[in-house]
């Protein structure tokens, strides 16, 4: 898991060009949208499509994404539970 | 008539203010040396990281434009026009977006296609420094600086602007080319 985590804040990171920030500078549990990481709507679909393109997971339910991309912690469960 | 407050030019890796090198890079691909050029304006804002290509070059042009020329800061949100002509419009990022859908394993990045239009380096600028006056972008062959003019003539005889940023940004395949100016009605 913890290497799930480590991998998703490389990927953020990258994908969304967060050129000033290191994984370390994002917390597990800090929301990933709003005032914690700041992403927008934009970076949603962006991270819709990492999972679709790096993790075969497709969301069904929009309404699901609130939840999963709430933190990092969130997000690496909802893949930990995905590939099982 | 029109007078013009501040020029600045950026092309072949460096800065001009007013016909001063202001801050040259020694080399390397464009985005490279944007980003040199951020740094050194010291500019704090993460999302021009997100920015395609022609939208880093026409931030950049601007914020150099405020940074040199803080007296634009005494027009109000509605008074600052932006006039900006290009040759390329938004091709190259067209063309990169094209790739990715085009490719053996298709990707169709959300962030890359909300540049797919020449304007949104407007709307980048605009929402950085806070102006919501009139707007235009005008695609032609040539740098033609009379035709800017004449359309920052007319918003500022009409009175719906009482400044207009007039600018040429072109991006395509590295080749770049940002002259932006400040422009206001002659006497003001």
């Amino acid at each position: 898991m913890e290497n799930l985590k480590e991998q998703l804040k490389q990927q953020i990171i990258q994908i969304l060009n967060m050129e000033d920030l290191t994984p370390a500078d994002i917390n597990d549990e800090a929301p990933l949208f709003g005032d914690g990481l700041g992403l927008d709507s934009i970076d949603a679909l962006e991270l819709i499509v990492m999972l679709e393109q790096q993790y075969k997971i497709k969301i069904a339910n929009p309404e699901e994404g609130k939840e999963i991309f709430h933190s990092i912690n969130s997000l690496a469960n909802f893949i930990t539970e995905k590939t099982k | 008539m029109l007078q013009t407050l501040i020029n600045c030019q950026i092309a072949n890796h460096a800065l001009t203010i007013n016909g001063k090198q202001q801050f040259v890079a020694d080399g390397g691909e464009p985005e490279a040396f944007f980003k040199q050029l951020y740094q050194h304006l010291n500019c704090e804002y993460p999302k021009f990281y997100k920015m395609d290509a022609q939208s880093k070059l026409g931030f950049l042009a601007v914020e150099a434009l405020v940074q040199h020329y803080p007296g634009i800061k005494k027009f109000s949100d509605d008074d600052v026009a932006l006039v900006f002509s290009n040759r390329s419009s938004s091709l190259d990022t067209d063309a990169r977006f094209w790739k990715g859908v085009a490719a053996a394993e298709p990707v169709a990045s959300p962030a890359l296609f909300v540049y797919t239009l020449p304007n949104i380096v407007q709307g980048e600028i605009a929402i950085r420094n806070k102006w919501y006056g009139e707007n235009i972008f005008l695609v032609g062959e040539e740098y033609n600086p009379k035709q800017l003019y004449q359309n920052a003539e007319i918003l500022l005889q009409t009175g719906k602007a009482n400044a207009v940023v007039a600018m040429w940004v072109d991006f395509m395949e590295g080749q770049y080319q940002a002259v932006c100016e400040l422009l206001i009605s002659k006497g003001e």
